[in-house]
């Protein structure tokens, strides 16, 4: 029996037919049963007749009867799927196991004009392995189907023999499934899968397919990470499947569209300052072939800023175009209500509480939700990448923590801190001064900025605490002097950068009057700028020519620049001293005359012919100055030839003619140049570290020296920058530093999905959450931050324990991750009986690296190389067509050809019909409904 | 209600319907051959006498009344011949009424028996009306009335009584029945039949020579219902045989076709005979109004008697 049953697909179908068949003849017998009844006189004729027609009659009836039995019979035949092979139940070696791995990367999204609505990668991809069950559930041979998504490699979300109930579950799974917004390694759920693969009856010669639904893009394939796996079956028969819209066309060419991307969001400051302008930027990024233009709106709080929004007319093809606008940060009345009324700032009774200080610094700042989105951009490529969110901190003044090493036990203030504190703005900042001892006591993280003036060695446990803050997105700046420690400074470069660069083991020495005299007739300037164009220095250069008339005698000189120079920028130098000895002079010179020699590449570009003359007359000055003026001309003429404009390019803000690509190396010869000539040590020196900044200034940041220090041999000023002719550029060398330091880094609030972590909280004795809220972006997000207003979702954000540095317990929050971009703020408590609540956040926008949608090419995915054809054995290409409104066009599941069974094939269909054509004539010729002419001689007799 | 329409039932002179009676009374029934009468009347009789319609002449003979010699003859020819007349007689007419078992049948308002009861009174009336003599013999298996024709009209009740009287109960036995009519019969006279025929085809054959043999003119109305003509019936029906006849359970639209058949050869057959003996055949089915059809068929005996052409009305 159960050989007989494996010959169909569904023989309970046949059983039934069985049943039914016996319903035609049950209804010929209860038709025989109820008649009625007719006394009548013309027997003789009727017997006659019946007996004439009765051979006829039953001949048909019969055949009526038959026809209809067989009509059923054949119906049960079609539904149970008969296989007409004759073969046996497949034997266990010809199973087929599929494994699939589906993308659910944020670029699955995307979508295409042509593709109709509704339709996108990841829909067509579903539609695919919907397919795929259906024609695994009409497979000939026992069908098993595993399925996981390349964001959770090690989850397998459906893993069953395909059969009515599973096929319905794998509908509803695929209905219900939903894309993550961020990069996903495709390579590692494809590598597990594999394993899977094989580790299913690993005795068995199953068939073994192996299928990707993915929208094949170039940045996922360019590492060569999946192509190695497909280089190696292993038993395993490859089946990718392109899921991009628009689809490739016949010749495997991939189809490109457009697609404007928000690739970054920032602030120059991390911190705003509640009333203060803040300049903020955002970047777009063109992916298609044509320039277009967008509107940028920006919202803040959930209310648009008319004033920031703005018309971006030019995006240029394959270009990231940066978008500057200003904002007024506001805390707002509310905010400002929902905080401890009056000074923060502790008491008496508290200030010896360096903790209760650190929650009540805390406890005064705000959130401000920033929005951009590019308006009326749905209609093509990504959606989730129109739209970035950032969350800033918005407090009244600065939390400023500065630590002076020369305050004497007892004093309040030293020399240094008297001159940082009077640079100070007070309406932005609030410092508070500290010796050295102090600062292992203090709450960092409830500090923006850290100030170490003039400060020895610090403890291990100070340093580590320094070290976690700056890398949790704290500021550093040291200022250095007489007793800076090199060993310490270079210990603390080595441990993540904490100070920028390597000190020499010696300052720079002390001037003689000699000396003193001469820097004073010297006309050079004492100051130089290697990146004029930094936003850091661009409150100094305007006084960029009176810097020769600064003071600046002692300085503590880098050492080993190859080690720390390319991770840290230099932001501001001392001249160079090489210009002083004429072998050195001659040899530069040299070099800028063959760097603009005219004659020669790339000036002899024939692309350059219309703008040479102009650059002719420069380069005829550069000329002149190298002959006749010192070193600081010749760099004044460099940067005036590098600041050439274009020609016809008198709207272009900032471009240069060397912007040109022909021309870009022969500028970045001339920069170096320029440094060449005019940059001598190092003087003001930054670097990112983990999510924060350090920087150092390596001169005193007051004009005299302490006493005691390891230079306290000399008593003489390291220099007059904060008391001398220049005291008036000091306080904004001091603020631009420090406002530097709180510039973000690149994106560093635009953060990515599924991080648990999402902030560390510090030491706190006991804190509570008592509110979590995400705003998701495709609610459109408009509620303020603080939590109030509408679209708010709920999460569970969870306090995470850790240690700290120094042994001590410290706190981060966290949550699962957000499937949606957008953003999440929090509060808590230090304890459940606090008063105070400290509040953040964080942003959650989706990946920039998802936007480039660029399709790899088809010989970088295709399985069979560049020669393969359709159908191959081993490893099969499929490109799935956008799914038209009738659904028609797809291609069929792949990997499931088998032979046609019975009710496929068209003969038993054509029995079916003409078995139902021939019941039908017999019905109508039994029923007699047919018109029967009565004889003649009826007719005549009547 | 009931009681009433028993009582209408029970009443002989149903058979005497007006509106037939209305539509026949302009019409006459007159023999189309010479019949045996007992008085003068509007039928040639088999005997010459009186009247204006001549007939031969014959030559004389010893015995004839040398009135009737025909003296133009005699002078042209110097022979004696006799003038001879068609001399008219009044009708005996007998009809005969099938009451057997099957003339029972009837889908419509009458049965084949009551249709056939009032056309034998109508026609008896219609006859009696003009002064011939009318008899009845109303029969199944044997004859069950029997009145010798009478011209009087009080003869019509008793013969919408003897119509009344027979109740429908066993088969026909065709040719003894026809063989006493004629036996019963002494002079030759006009014979009507109604009956539905369903007997032996070749009884009835003989019996009806057996009448023309003895000089009657025979008319056979032969009556069938609508049903037994067009057989209409659908779905599985039992038809139960009267007359002793088998049941039979069929599908009967299968059957139609020959039953149809079967009939059309009966028909023919009967017609055939009928015609080949000389007997009048009118062939009636019981759905048609009573009046039309005996208006019809007085017409056409009153066509072929003149020579016309038989009208179709």
């Amino acid at each position: 029996m159960g050989g007989l049953l494996g010959l169909f697909l569904n023989p309970w179908a046949l059983a039934a037919a069985g049943l039914l068949a016996s319903i035609p003849v049950i209804i010929h017998l209860i038709n025989r049963m109820r008649y009625r009844r007719v006394r009548w006189a013309a027997m003789e004729f009727l017997l006659a007749a019946q007996k004439r027609m009765k051979r006829k009659m039953i001949i048909e009836q019969m055949l009526l009867l038959a026809s209809r039995v067989l009509l059923v019979l054949l119906a049960g035949l079609l539904l149970s799927r008969w296989l007409f092979s004759g073969a046996p139940p497949a034997p266990p070696e010809d199973w087929i196991l599929h494994e699939v791995v589906l993308d659910d990367s944020a670029s699955m999204s995307d979508t295409s004009r042509d593709a109709g609505a509704g339709s996108d990668c990841f829909a067509l991809a579903k539609d695919g392995i919907r397919s795929l069950g259906e024609s695994a559930l009409s497979a000939k041979t026992p069908t098993r189907l595993r399925l996981r998504r390349a964001s959770e490699p090690d989850k397998v979300l459906f893993d069953e023999q395909v059969g009515d109930e599973s096929l319905a579950t794998l509908v509803t799974l695929m209905e219900t499934a939903k894309l993550r917004a961020y990069q996903v390694n495709a390579s590692e759920a494809i590598g597990k899968a594999k394993a899977d693969l094989l580790a299913q009856y690993p005795d068995q010669k199953c068939k073994r397919h192996l299928h990707f639904y993915s929208d094949m893009r170039k940045t996922d394939w360019e590492d060569g990470s999946l192509r190695g796996l497909m280089n190696q079956p292993e038993g395993v028969l490859w089946r990718v499947h392109d899921c991009a819209v628009p689809a490739r066309g016949e010749d495997g060419r991939p189809e490109s569209h457009g697609n404007l991307a928000l690739v970054a969001l920032g602030s120059e400051s991390r911190l705003a300052l509640d009333g203060q302008p803040m300049e903020c930027w955002a970047k777009i990024a063109n992916y298609g072939t044509q320039a277009r233009s967008a509107f940028l709106a920006i919202e803040l709080n959930g209310k648009r800023d008319p004033s920031a929004s703005r018309q971006v007319e030019s995006l240029p093809p394959g270009q990231v175009v940066e978008v500057r606008f200003r904002i007024i940060p506001s805390r707002g009345e509310s905010d400002r209500a929902s905080q401890p009324a009056g000074d923060p700032r502790p008491n008496a009774g508290e200030a010896q509480d360096p903790a209760r200080q650190g929650l009540s610094r805390r406890a005064v700042s705000s959130l401000m939700a920033v929005r951009v989105h590019l308006e009326n951009e749905s209609g093509e490529g990504l959606a989730a990448d129109n739209a970035r969110d950032m969350l800033l901190e918005v407090r009244d003044r600065i939390p400023l923590l500065v630590v002076d090493g020369t305050i004497q036990p007892g004093a309040s203030t030293s020399s240094d801190s008297l001159y940082f504190g009077a640079a100070l703005n007070p309406q932005l900042f609030d410092p508070l001064f500290l010796e050295t001892a102090d600062l292992e006591k203090q709450d960092l993280p409830s500090f923006a900025l850290v100030v170490l003036l003039n400060v020895g060695e610090l403890t291990d446990t100070a340093l580590a605490r320094l070290s976690e803050f700056v890398r949790g997105g704290g500021g550093l700046a040291w200022f250095t002097g007489d007793r800076t420690v090199p060993a310490f400074c270079n210990r603390a470069f080595e441990q993540d950068g904490l100070f920028p660069l390597l000190l020499a083991g010696q300052p720079s020495p002390s001037l003689s009057e000699k000396e003193r005299e001469e820097m004073r007739r010297d006309e050079s300037p004492k100051v130089v700028f290697p990146d004029p164009a930094s936003p850091v220095v661009a409150g100094l250069l305007p006084f960029r020519s009176v810097f020769r008339h600064l003071r600046m005698e002692r300085h503590w000189p880098s050492i080993d620049p190859s080690r720390w120079s390319d991770r840290a920028e230099t932001l501001l130098a001392l001249p160079s001293k090489g210009w002083q000895v004429a072998g050195q002079r001659e040899t530069v010179k040299r070099e800028i005359l063959d760097v603009l020699a005219l004659d020669k590449t790339p000036f002899t570009a024939p692309s350059l012919a219309p703008v040479l003359p102009g650059l002719e007359a420069e380069i005829g000055k550069v000329r002149s100055r190298i002959a006749t003026q010192g070193q600081f001309e010749i760099v004044t003429a460099l940067e005036e030839l590098l600041r050439m404009p274009p020609p016809g390019s008198a709207g272009q803000a900032g471009a240069t003619l060397w912007d040109r690509a022909e021309l870009r190396e022969t500028q970045a010869k001339l920069r170096g140049l320029i440094r060449k000539i005019q940059q001598g040590d190092p003087l003001l020196v930054a670097r990112d570290v983990g999510k924060g900044k350090t920087l150092a200034f390596l001169s005193s940041a007051g004009p005299a020296s302490s006493r005691g220090g390891v230079s306290s041999d000399s008593p003489a000023p390291w220099n007059e920058w904060a008391n001398g002719f220049l005291s008036a550029t000091f306080p904004i060398l001091v603020q631009d530093s420090l406002f530097y330091l709180l510039r973000q880094q690149s994106d560093s609030r635009s953060r990515l999905f599924a991080p648990q972590q999402v902030a560390e909280l510090g030491t706190l004795p006991n804190p509570v959450v008592v509110e979590s809220l995400y705003f998701p972006q495709s609610e459109g997000v408009v509620s303020a931050a603080s939590g109030r207003g509408a679209s708010v979702a709920k999460v569970a954000a969870r306090l995470l324990p850790g240690t700290a540095g120094n042994g001590s317990p410290t706190w981060s929050i966290g949550i699962d991750a957000q499937e949606n971009p957008g953003l999440l703020t929090y509060a808590v408590r230090p304890d459940p009986a606090s008063p105070l609540s400290v509040r953040g956040g964080a942003a959650f926008n989706v990946d920039i690296r998802e936007s480039d949608l660029e399709r790899a090419e088809k010989v970088s995915i295709d399985p069979r190389g560049d020669n393969g054809k359709p159908g191959d054995a081993t490893a099969d290409w499929f490109s799935l067509e956008s799914a038209s409104p009738s659904g028609a066009g797809k291609t069929p599941s792949p990997g499931l050809q088998r032979p046609l069974d019975a009710s496929e094939t068209p003969w038993l269909i054509l029995a079916l019909l003409a078995l139902l054509v021939i019941e039908q004539f017999l019905a109508w010729r039994c029923s007699h409904l047919q018109p029967v002419q009565p004889p003649a001689a009826v007719k005549g007799g009547a | 209600m009931m009681a009433e329409r028993d009582s209408e039932r029970k009443n002989p002179r149903r058979f005497l319907d007006p509106a037939v009676l209305a539509g026949i009374g302009r019409l006459e029934l007159r023999a189309h051959q010479a019949v045996e009468g007992f008085l003068s009347g509007m039928h040639p009789s088999p005997f010459f006498g009186h009247s204006v319609e001549f007939v031969q002449h014959r030559e004389y003979t010893t015995g004839d009344d040398i009135r009737h010699l025909d003296w133009k003859v005699w002078s042209k020819t110097d022979r004696f011949y006799i003038k001879q007349f068609e001399a008219e007689t009044n009708l005996r007419c007998t009809l005969v009424v099938d009451v057997s078992e099957s003339m029972g049948y009837g889908s419509g308002p009458m049965t084949k028996r009551e249709y056939a009861a009032t056309a034998a009174a109508s026609s008896a009336w219609l006859l009696l009306r003009q002064q011939d003599a009318v008899g009845l013999v109303t029969f199944d298996s044997n004859i069950r009335t029997i009145l010798p024709p009478r011209s009087q009209s009080r003869h019509l009740e008793a013969i919408v009584s003897g119509l009344g009287n027979d109740r429908p109960r066993e088969k026909t036995d065709i040719l003894a029945i026809l063989k006493k009519v004629a036996q019963n019969l002494p002079t030759r006279g006009l014979v009507a039949i109604f009956s539905d025929l369903l007997v032996d085809r070749e009884a009835l054959i003989k019996g009806l020579q057996m009448l023309r043999q003895r000089k009657h003119e025979v008319v056979v109305f032969h009556l069938m219902d609508k049903d037994e003509v067009d057989f209409p019936f659908m779905g599985p029906t039992r038809f139960e045989g009267m007359e002793s006849l088998p049941d039979l359970l069929c599908d009967p639209a299968a059957l139609r076709d020959g039953y149809l058949q079967e009939l059309a050869v009966y028909l023919q057959e009967v017609r055939r005979g009928a015609t080949k003996l000389g007997v009048d055949y009118q062939f009636i089915r019981t759905d048609e109004p009573l009046d039309t059809v005996l208006t019809r068929f007085l017409h056409e005996r009153e066509a072929i008697r003149r020579g016309g052409p038989v009208s179709q009305g």
